[in-house]
């Protein structure tokens, strides 16, 4: 670890130009503290959801493909911070191992010069900092242990279908659990911590995601937490927003990375976090 | 051609495999909040060859919740490809057609841009008025019609591609 640095490739998805702007500029300031190496593909195009895979799969597949080409040159894995882009990029992957599949779509990338080697390893930005960079270092990073009551929320497709997520048990994962441990939070365990947020609805029934949503906020806020904390932008952004149209008393939503950021020292506007949708004041006050 | 059912046997998804367990439905977050959504159900029509509303199909969250199913369906995966198959057939889901008008123009996709196109005018309706203004003050709201530096690529991959939205 103390001879090599970390290097990776960093996706950062298309919601950290707008939505969850705070999630791509924390992640930048933290990996900066801990000395990993995150080489933004400037050129990445969008992982198209899967929106996209099912309306035109094999554009989807070239579009996946094409990134991982573009990280192929740079480091040996991508990670993003996106658990939908991670999924897809995950999946697409998999796909691309098929006979043919790879062959097929490599014709389509050879027109723009490209080639997918399929050699990138895909990483979601809570596998780096609990299993590559490693909890034991992290903790020598700590210099604020953290006196907060805090509510993981996973969402989906971090987890599961496990086949392609590989990552963490797909309804009982502790690893985000793990992390908060070291920063000094107390965690607390809820059952819908996997559930999912309703999120990719949104623009499908806007009514059946309000409720999906609607139950994850209803436990949470039983259980009074002084945050939630999220790893994903759409699930941060689902969590935040429907607070406003179910007028409800708010709870702060922290990405993960903003609450490893303030408690390896950085300050809440490195971290973004006057732009969270829900002031994090609270929060701020309570580790002062 | 061939029946839908087929078509998903010949990737490896069998649906008559299903036994009517339910354990995907219980597990399923949509179907407990809309109940004409049961992917038990669905699996059973996909396995009768009956005809399927691709609305219905486009419901699934894609969650995976329901990847548990003791006979290995795979329900979700099956509702996945019986939307493509469907799209290949001709279906032009709204949303499905609004991310790929989008990302053919932009390379990435705004959330703003893909909102209007999806529900028009009447997206000032799904968003409070709060949110929008405290997005706007907090510089979320991408109102630059930038493209993404991959812009050009991604419209070359679509019109290479071609089928839905390729040309
Ligand atoms: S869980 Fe599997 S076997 Fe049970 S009803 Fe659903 S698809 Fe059929
Ligand atoms: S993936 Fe679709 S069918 Fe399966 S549990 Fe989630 S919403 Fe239900």
């Amino acid at each position: 670890m103390e001879d090599e640095k970390l290097k990776y490739a960093y996706f950062p998805g298309c919601s950290s130009k707008s939505t969850s702007v705070e999630y791509h500029i924390s992640t930048l300031r933290v990996a900066e503290k801990l000395g990993i190496e995150l080489i933004e593909l400037e050129e990445a195009n969008c992982c198209g959801t899967h929106n996209l895979e099912d309306y035109n799969e094999d554009v989807w597949l070239s579009l996946n493909a094409r990134n991982m080409a573009l990280a192929e040159g740079v480091a040996a894995s991508v990670v993003t911070i996106c658990s939908g882009c991670y999924l897809n990029t995950k999946k697409a992957k998999m796909m691309l191992q098929e006979n043919g599949t790879r062959e097929k779509i490599n014709k389509v990338l050879a027109e723009i010069q490209r080639e997918f080697r399929g050699e990138a390893e895909v990483k979601h930005i809570l596998d780096v900092l609990v299993n590559d960079f490693g909890l034991d270092n992290l903790e020598k990073f700590v210099e604020k242990k953290l006196d907060l009551k805090v509510a993981p929320y996973y969402g989906c497709q971090l987890l599961r279908p496990p086949e392609i997520t590989e990552f963490d048990h797909p309804e009982n994962p502790q690893s985000f659990e793990n992390l908060l441990d070291v920063l000094g939070c107390q965690v607390v365990d809820f059952s819908r911590k996997t559930d999912c947020c309703g999120a990719t609805l949104t623009l499908v029934d806007e009514k059946i995601m309000k409720g999906m949503v609607k139950k994850i906020l209803d436990e949470i806020s039983k259980i009074e937490v002084d945050c939630i904390s999220t790893i994903c932008p759409l699930c941060h952004y689902a969590l935040e927003s429907s607070q406003f149209s179910l007028n409800m008393e708010k709870i702060p939503v922290l990405h993960a990375t903003q609450l490893v950021g303030l408690s390896t020292g950085l300050s809440p506007v490195e971290l973004g976090l006057n732009r969270n949708l829900i002031s994090t004041e609270k929060v701020l006050k309570k580790l002062k | 051609m061939g029946s839908l059912s087929e078509k998903l046997k010949k990737i490896g998804l069998e649906t008559s495999k299903c036994y009517q367990c339910g354990t995907c439905s219980g597990d399923c977050p949509v179907a407990k909040i809309d109940f004409s959504f049961n992917p038990r159900k669905i699996v059973l029509e996909t396995s009768k060859d009956a005809w399927i509303d691709s609305n219905l199909l486009w419901k699934c969250a894609t969650c995976y919740k329901c990847y548990r199913c003791p006979r290995d369906v795979k329900p979700a995966e099956v509702f996945s490809v019986a939307r493509k198959i469907l799209v290949k057939e001709g279906d032009r889901p709204k949303v499905g057609e609004s991310f790929a008008r989008i990302i053919k123009k932009y390379g990435e996709l705004s959330e703003l841009k893909l909102v209007f196109d999806v529900k028009g005018f009447k997206s000032i309706n799904m968003t409070p008025p709060t949110v929008i203004w405290r997005m706007f003050r907090k510089g979320k709201i991408n109102i630059r019609a930038n493209k993404s530096p991959s812009a050009d690529e991604v419209k070359r991959i679509f019109e290479i591609v071609g089928g839905s939205n390729g040309r």
